[in-house]
């Protein structure tokens, strides 16, 4: 796996393998609507401004091209040949596994694993949680993209916002913000959120990161100790910082939380949110350059992409 | 009697929508510039006065200095209107009732936070009493009510209670979100009128009050636009990205330090201020796109690899940068769509891009290479 796939196991997979059926209906849907973009040769999507008027359309196109990859905005037009007439467009979070800031596995820069790929799942269904229960948002749709998901959100409210509001979202489910001193304790709102952020960021802490951070030496020692992890952990859950407090003194304290800041900043690609007229991986489509399908999925608490997104040819690979 | 109008863009205000006015209107008009607040009046005049300002803002522009002034002008009033009514309700004294707020707002969801049916554990009641001084959160909106006032900046998101789809408000920040979103319908409707068709010389007057508004409330350094740029004044920094930039550090050299640098430095040198836009230092987008992008684009075609053969819409996160939002063509009025990037301080540059640091003995006086730079450039001027 995640050797690059030959034109001839491309036209393998969308000849025998690839369906209809796996694009997902909210794409189906709008199809006519939305600009599509090709990578014939492996060189970026420079094949743009595409209007696909129908699904046989799209089946036709990608069975006798079989394209490197293929992309669908995220955005409604009128004119999709010319990214003219912008209806609206879905409000999107990207997690790549290979980007992630922190962490556990001894992954090299640019490659992914099951761990972090496990750690990318994790932190995108706590990202759907806080737009579920903060935001009141329904329509949250979860995508495999090759190395990493995509969580697509459609509700009507959100189609029409601009990037500041979009960012200012961000902000929010990403814990990008230091939470105001006097409502960090909050039980619910924003500063839950980035308490529980911080709480994920716990377990992959080290050395070099608090120190990276401005962290003095003797006070981030003293926060790695197991037991006072274990006791910082069951406080943030209280919505309590006693023990962080104490044991980092007020400096230290507030280089903590920046570093916890700058870390969630971090964890999702920002562009991907704020671009009103993005272009994303299409579901269904194969992302050739780690022979990976990008799966649109039902059951996120069930999906592994080793099971659910390894094209046959790989399988036969051996 | 009917209520008094708090939203001259609802139905019944837009009956009274035409393209004559009487004196009255004209009056009224007036007495909304200088900022008074008068109750009792017809709504029929009071609605045309609100167009009438409007359409005259619209005569120099929808993104001019007199269309945001004008704009200010019914935000302010549509919300010390509101502060009026609800005084006259009791605001102030135990016999005032919340839900008075609810039903004085027009097109647009407020809920006290009973009717919202939010509930609050009693520590957070605490906390949120005592960050916003003792005002109670006493409504909730949907949180996308409150767009408007996201956009704007005037509300940021994680500093407010969000539960369920609602963000709760206090009474002040949920008058605040209506009249900016009122304001906001004021830049749809200068872009559906012509102030020409109405042809009346007495909406230029009025434009020309609205513009010396704009000009007393700017305060007085952002009138300072800059002056043509002088590369022999740029500090050590700006030099090397211009000389070309390698690929580790190209995208935050050219897109974000380059692109804020060279704007602000030609634009707005001397403390632009928060929430700046462009198009409020310049009227011709001329300046941007054939003194600034120019330069920008020249130096990341000397970037190894040439920044945008491989990375074309970089050229749209360089306008995104400069405040335009992800765009490929520029216009004046979409200034403000995203923010305008600042240019980084010394610190900030040192850490994203280590390579491009190699100061020179001006550098050490400053912490930021804005500052460098406008020291050099007019230093002579100002003494
Ligand atoms: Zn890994």
């Amino acid at each position: 796996m995640f050797r690059e796939a030959t034109p001839a196991e491309r036209q393998r997979y969308y000849r025998e393998e690839w369906r209809l059926n796996d694009v997902p209906d909210f794409i189906l849907a709008t199809i006519a609507q939305r600009e599509f973009g090709f990578d014939h040769r492996g060189e970026g999507p420079n094949d743009r401004y595409n209007r696909i008027a129908t699904p046989a359309q799209l089946e036709g196109m990608l069975i006798n091209t079989a394209p490197y990859a293929a992309y669908a905005s995220v955005s409604f037009y009128e004119k999709p040949e010319k990214r003219e007439g912008w209806l609206g467009a879905e409000l999107v979070f990207d997690v790549d596994a290979k980007d992630l800031p922190l962490r556990s596995c001894s992954c090299s820069p640019g490659e992914v694993c099951e761990v972090c790929l496990a750690e990318a799942k994790e932190y995108i269904l706590e990202v759907a949680d806080v737009l579920r229960d903060d935001f009141a948002l329904k329509e949250l749709h979860f995508v495999y993209s090759g190395r990493g998901y995509h969580l697509r959100v459609l509700d009507e409210e959100v189609l029409h916002m601009q990037s500041p509001e979009r960012a200012a979202v961000l902000d929010y489910v990403a814990g990008g913000v230091v939470p105001e001193p006097e409502l960090l304790e909050l039980r619910r709102g924003y500063p839950r959120v980035f308490r529980m952020r911080m709480l994920r960021l716990l377990s992959l802490l080290n050395l070099e990161t608090l120190r990276s951070g401005g962290v003095p030496l003797k006070q981030a020692d003293a926060l790695l100790n197991p037991k006072t992890l274990r006791r910082v952990a069951n406080e943030l859950e209280e919505g309590s910082f006693a023990t962080l407090k104490e044991t980092l003194r007020s400096k230290g304290f507030a280089k903590f939380l920046e570093l916890v800041r700058r870390i969630n900043a971090e964890m999702l690609d920002a562009k991907v949110t704020v671009d009103v007229k993005r272009i994303l991986r299409l579901p269904s489509s194969l992302h050739s350059k780690v022979s990976m399908k990008c799966v649109y999925i039902k059951n996120m608490e069930r999906f592994d992409p080793f099971k659910h997104a390894v094209p046959r040819f790989v399988q036969e690979r051996g | 009697m009917l209520p008094p109008l708090v939203n001259p863009f609802s139905k019944r205000a837009q009956r009274y929508f035409k393209l004559e006015f009487g004196e009255e209107a004209f009056a009224e008009a007036k007495r909304k510039l200088a900022g008074e607040v008068k109750l009792g009046l017809s709504p029929e005049v009071d609605a045309q006065s609100f167009y009438l300002l409007l359409m005259s803002a619209s005569l120099r522009g929808y993104a001019s200095k007199e269309a945001r002034a004008a704009k200010e002008i019914v935000r302010k009033h549509v919300s010390s209107r509101i502060w009026t009514l609800l005084q006259q309700q009791g605001w102030g004294t135990s016999s005032f009732n919340p839900e008075s707020l609810v039903y004085l707002l027009e097109d647009f969801e407020l809920l006290t936070i009973a009717q919202a049916g939010v509930k609050l554990e009693e520590s957070d009641t605490r906390h949120l009493l005592a960050a916003h001084k003792g005002e109670p959160l006493l409504y909730a909106a949907p949180w996308h009510e409150l767009l408007p006032a996201l956009r704007s900046r005037r509300l940021s998101l994680t500093q407010l209670y969000l539960t369920r789809g609602y963000a709760l408000l206090t009474i002040k920040q949920a008058i605040e979100c209506y009249a900016e979103s009122i304001a906001e319908r004021c830049d749809d409707f200068m872009r559906s009128v012509d102030g020409e068709e109405v042809q009346d010389e007495r909406l230029e007057e009025i434009a020309d009050a609205l513009a010396r508004v704009a000009l007393s409330s700017m305060p007085a350094f952002s009138k300072r636009a800059g002056k043509a740029l002088k590369e022999e004044h740029f500090p050590p920094c700006i030099r090397a990205t211009l000389a070309g930039v390698g690929s580790g550090s190209r995208n935050y050299a050219i897109t974000v330090l380059l692109t804020s640098f060279l704007s602000y430095a030609r634009i707005a040198p001397f403390n632009a201020g928060e929430n700046a836009r462009i198009a409020d230092f310049i009227d011709d987008i001329s300046v941007v796109t054939e003194e600034v992008l120019p330069v920008i684009y020249a130096a990341a075609e000397r970037c190894s690899p040439p920044l945008f053969e491989d990375q074309p819409l970089e050229k749209l996160n360089i306008n995104y940068h400069l405040g335009f939002g992800l765009t490929e063509e520029l216009r004046l009025e979409d200034s403000g769509k995203s923010p305008w990037y600042f240019v980084p301080n010394c610190e900030k540059i040192r850490r994203e891009a280590p390579s491009l640091c190699s100061p020179d003995k001006h550098c050490k006086e400053v912490k930021n290479p804005l500052v460098y730079y406008t020291r050099r450039r007019y230093a002579r001027e100002e003494k």
